[in-house]
């Protein structure tokens, strides 16, 4: 298969671009060019001048492989549906019929995020279209809430997007909430709020780390693992668990924060930043990968959101929606953070909004710090939060609502709501319908990179074979919550 | 370097305020013309425009840049501001093309990047010899699971079978008797191993600290079967590990 | 009835299909009696079966049976002004409207969610462009079994919206995947858990559960353990299908109590209609 005249000539000029450090709008178009001229090749006719008996035997082994041509002859004469030279020279620019190979990506790619397997129609190296297989990592996580009681379907959310666990436990502790009609102390807030930024820096370094494993660099992941492991030291501090920490309850946390847990987060929070910036002197610069990155996956603000797009996805094409400012739960209503908008709706911005993002979140975190309130954990309704030791060892009406809140779990009064909060990935909303019983009616879980797998056919469509695992990368695919 | 650096629009904290719950059409600016189902000139987001200010983040020479330098009035979240430049940084003299070909002919940003992996390859190292050296583990841990007994020997467990009811893997069996003396203990304690998500429920509900999990995380198995626990296994754990899982329960006495 | 759910055979699957159908029918024609008469635009058939159908599947077959269903509370002021404008300008669409402490609620006829979805979507005073979620949840005594949970989002405005259209057994509701793209995998994965069929669905393929999959898992009818599990067979070399065998009992605890301090424990919220 050659290309057209048009498209070498685009290519080199391109790669000149490139070369001369010309990344501007010139050699930007240029690649647009070159792209759209790759994606509408058709196969030409073989270029003169090949050995006639070649041809006439090479074809049928050509035809049957590929289907490349069909087996009709033409003007009569045919040597396995190939065409003679007569009919080269008189009709040398005639189309021919050629069918997309389809290609199976996954499900055990290493750059396929867990479990997901691509059916991919390529024309060439172009994806005409993209069909996500997804659900071999479904566990039935809705079905399992209706059978458990509030606080038994807790650990499920820990298991969903199993790299923000507390975020997503913080969604369903405030549906419930919603439901019960019920406060939560400002401690218990401020707490929550202090963990869902650490959670977000959490995702957010695995997210971007290993897409530049993805898209060919190797170190960024190394480094911002061991900042991971410092915040999952913070979890595990807290609530016993390294990743599946079934902290956050309904009606606030499961345990104070221990004695020195706090200054060692400012610890870490100071130097942080400078461990962000290591990454971006790694990385934003980097001509790989800017090349990787920079104009692919593009998606306009009015495709985001008609695509259902929601976190760094959609703010990443220029909509500034982020539900800790524009609907505000727990404490956000009281810091003071900035909310990073891109305007091209690329990878690249993206990448520099989850960037801005994890600075944002230290900013969050320290203010958390600073602010945190004395008081209770737990709301006082001794019908939904378990008593303490101390009093269940003490007073029996403490230990008979030990017994039933560990046995029964709380009833929730009839009624149905949607909870949003905005995780690392995106919104991520529990539809909880209740009938007033101990369990669930319905949990629907409303989880982010569903959409945007949904949407990958949209983005992908046009794009390199290698671009696929790019746009991958960017959607912050994990399949805990995909396939729920 | 100054003029190529990385600019991000950045919108400031208070755009949109919540909105009242079950209310429609919410922000305060636009109750008003909510009524008559025709909102003024897109109230809701024009606050978020008049406090859009730019913030330089640092990176050398990335050519993006996303500023904006009106705060505009505009509403619309699809459209950007007025005078927003979606731009590749685009060189504008002559110095800049010269600094920019340079940057890219003799490969700064790689350079840069390596010579920082070349400070971290001296650098302390990070990673622990593990089987010989173990990260920390807070008193909070929870790993494999241990029965306790008082001092006495006699064992905790009064099979309330909170820890059954709460588990919500149903990981945990009991049977349960009257013994000769009139107590209530168990005949049969289970638990599977295989099935447990180690939430931490059954430790949160024994209201006599008679299952814990303790702070054991090395007891991977070859096959299914040793992963059933019994009451026998889980007694044995409890003696073996009683001194730290008293250590840890006395020093998180104050939190529970 | 719970034993016969769990049982893994086909034959008893079928039994226990063919009890549900004729349950539903019974239902369904019950509530035909009283309801559906109704001449006013946008109102919910009053007679809906409230049972809870959480309690066991068991409960409600012989609940419904004469018994005397609560008379529903009065209908809340439609206080909200965007929803009234909206029942006020298309109100063939609407079937009713709910107003709760959530999002106010807009029970649309089935036949005109897209019109509806595509009038919320383009007005300007809505643009309600986002479709942020979309569900399906079943109540098995109701006589329409299903309902389809839309939840809206306007980007613009700041708000959140609900559309619900209620569906039963084997009837069709119109796909939304032209006005909202994101519905296109929404309601494939409300086809597989539900078995809720959209009409005009481009690809309208199970997508969360095995390829070969039989029957809807989130159908209350539906055992939680499901009929069969798959392994690998060495000797066949491939994975292979068997009935469900657990070694320990599902334990379904019940600690329910019969004094219960919460009003309405156990029932749905009736649904207010609009006048």
């Amino acid at each position: 298969m050659t290309s057209t005249p048009a498209a070498m000539a685009a290519l080199s000029m391109a790669s000149k671009a490139v070369i001369g450090g010309l990344r501007g709008n010139v050699s930007s178009s240029m690649m647009t060019t070159l792209r759209r001229g790759i994606s509408s090749l058709r196969v030409l006719p073989p270029p003169c001048g090949q050995p006639q008996g070649a041809l006439a035997s090479a074809p049928a082994a050509v035809s049957s492989a590929n289907n490349v041509f069909p087996n009709q002859p033409l003007f009569g004469v045919s040597f396995g549906g190939r065409r003679t030279y007569a009919e080269e020279a008189a009709h040398p620019l005639a189309e021919r019929k050629v069918k997309n190979f389809t290609l199976n990506f996954g499900p055990q790619h290493p750059a396929a995020h867990g479990v997901l397997r691509l059916v991919l129609e390529m024309n060439g190296e172009v994806v005409e279209r993209s069909d996500p297989h997804i659900g071999l990592l479904h566990r039935g996580t809705e079905k399992l809430c209706e059978y458990k009681t509030y606080m038994q379907a807790l650990p499920y959310f820990d298991r969903l997007d199993y790299v923000s666990m507390m975020v997503q436990e913080q969604g369903y502790s405030l549906a419930c909430e919603k439901l019960l009609g019920i406060e939560v102390p400002l401690r218990a807030q401020y707490i929550r709020v202090l963990f869902a930024e650490i959670t977000r820096c959490l995702n957010h370094l695995l997210a971007l780390t290993t897409h530049a494993l993805d898209v060919g660099a190797l170190t960024p992941m190394l480094w911002a693992f061991e900042e991971r492991e410092k915040m999952m030291e913070f979890y595990e501090r807290v609530s016993g668990a390294r990743m599946h920490a079934a902290y956050v309850r309904p009606g606030g946390v499961a345990q104070d924060l221990p004695l020195g847990l706090c200054e060692d987060i400012y610890l870490f929070a100071q130097q942080f930043a400078s461990r962000i910036d290591e990454l971006e002197e790694m990385l934003n610069g980097n001509r790989i990968w800017k090349q990787r990155l920079v104009q692919i996956g593009e998606v306009s603000a009015r495709d985001a959101m008609a695509y259902g797009f929601s976190g760094a996805m959609l703010r990443g094409s220029g909509v500034s929606w982020d539900i800790r400012k524009v609907k505000p739960y727990d404490v956000y209503d009281r810091m003071e953070f900035d909310v990073p908008v891109g305007t091209n709706g690329d990878c690249y911005d993206r990448y520099l909004i989850r960037m801005e993002e994890m600075r944002q979140s230290i900013r969050i975190i320290m203010q958390c710090l600073n602010q945190m309130p004395e008081g209770m954990i737990k709301t006082d309704d001794r019908k939904v939060t378990p008593p303490s030791r101390a009093q269940m060892k003490h007073s029996m009406e403490s230990l008979i609502h030990h017994f039933k809140l560990y046995t029964e779990g709380f009833n929730v009064p009839p009624g149905e709501t949607y909870t949003s909060v905005e995780a690392p990935k995106g919104e991520f909303g529990v539809y909880l319908v209740s009938d007033g019983t101990n369990r669930p009616y319905r949990c629907r879980i409303r989880a982010p990179g569903f959409v945007h797998l949904g949407a990958l056919d949209f983005m992908a469509k046009k794009h390199m074979l290698a671009d696929v695992v790019t746009i991958i990368g960017t959607q912050d695919i994990v399949f805990g919550e995909v396939d729920r | 370097m100054a003029a190529s650096r990385t600019l991000l629009r950045v919108c400031s904290s208070s755009f949109v305020q919540a909105s009242p719950v079950g209310r429609l059409l919410a922000p305060a600016a636009a109750t008003s013309a909510a009524a008559s189902f025709c909102p003024g000139p897109w109230a809701a987001h024009s606050a978020a425009a008049a406090q859009t200010h730019v913030v330089a983040a640092p990176g050398m020479f990335a050519t993006r840049g996303i500023a904006t330098s009106t705060p505009a009035r505009y509403a619309d979240p699809l459209t950007p501001p007025q005078n927003t430049r979606i731009t590749m940084a685009e060189p504008k003299n002559f110095s800049e093309v010269l600094d920019g070909s340079s940057q890219t002919l003799f490969l700064t940003e790689l350079t840069r990047g390596m010579s920082l992996t070349l400070k971290y390859f001296f650098d302390k190292k990070h990673t622990i010899n593990y089987p010989f050296e173990k990260g920390p583990l807070s008193p909070r841990f929870r790993g494999e699971h241990a029965l306790r007994r008082y001092p006495t020997g006699e064992e905790r467990c009064i099979a309330c079978k909170l820890c059954e009811a709460v588990c919500p893997a149903q990981a945990i069996t009991i049977e349960t008797e009257e013994r000769e003396d009139g107590s209530r203990k168990t005949t049969r304690y289970d638990i599977d191993m295989t099935k447990c998500i180690y939430c931490g429920f059954c430790q949160e509900a024994c209201p006599v600290d008679a299952i814990v999990e303790g702070p054991n995380f090395e007891y991977a198995a070859f096959s299914h079967e040793e992963l059933l626990y019994d009451k026998e296994k889980l007694l044995a754990n409890g003696d073996r590990w009683e001194t730290e899982i008293a250590k840890n329960l006395e020093s998180e006495v104050q939190y529970r | 009835m719970l034993s016969a759910l769990r049982c893994s055979s086909p034959i008893c699957r079928g039994i226990v299909a063919r009890t549900l159908t004729s349950l539903a029918s019974s239902v369904a024609l019950e509530g035909a009696a009283s309801s559906l008469t109704s001449p006013a635009a946008f109102q919910v058939p009053a007679k809906v079966s409230f049972s809870s159908p959480v309690r066991g599947f068991a409960s409600s077959a012989d609940a419904p049976k004469g018994e005397e269903e609560p008379p529903p509370p009065p209908p809340p002021a439609l206080s909200d002004p965007f929803v009234r404008s909206v029942v006020a300008s298309v109100p063939k669409w609407v079937e009713g409207v709910c107003l709760t402490s959530d999002v106010p609620i807009i029970y649309v006829k089935r036949e005109h969610i897209v019109d509806m979805a595509t009038y919320l979507r383009d007005s300007t005073g809505a643009q309600f462009r986002v479709l942020s979620d979309l569900c399906g949840v079943d109540y098995p005594s109701r006589e329409q079994r299903f309902e389809v949970v839309y939840n809206l989002m306007s980007v613009h405005y700041n708000t959140r919206l609900r559309l619900k259209v209620r569906c039963a057994e084997g009837e069709s509701v119109p796909s939304l995947h032209e006005v909202h793209p994101s519905a296109n995998w929404f309601e494939r994965e409300a086809w597989d858990m539900f078995g809720i069929m959209f009409e005009n669905h481009p690809d309208l393929r199970r997508i969360l559960t095995d390829y070969g999959f039989e029957g809807h898992p989130l159908r209350k009818d539906f055992p939680l353990t499901g009929y069969v599990e798959c392994r690998y067979d060495d000797t066949e070399k491939r994975v292979v299908q068997e009935p469900v065998e657990l070694a320990q009992e599902f334990r379904f605890f019940d600690f329910s109590n019969p004094w219960e301090t919460l009003k309405n424990e156990g029932k749905e919220v009736p649904l207010p209609t609009t006048k």
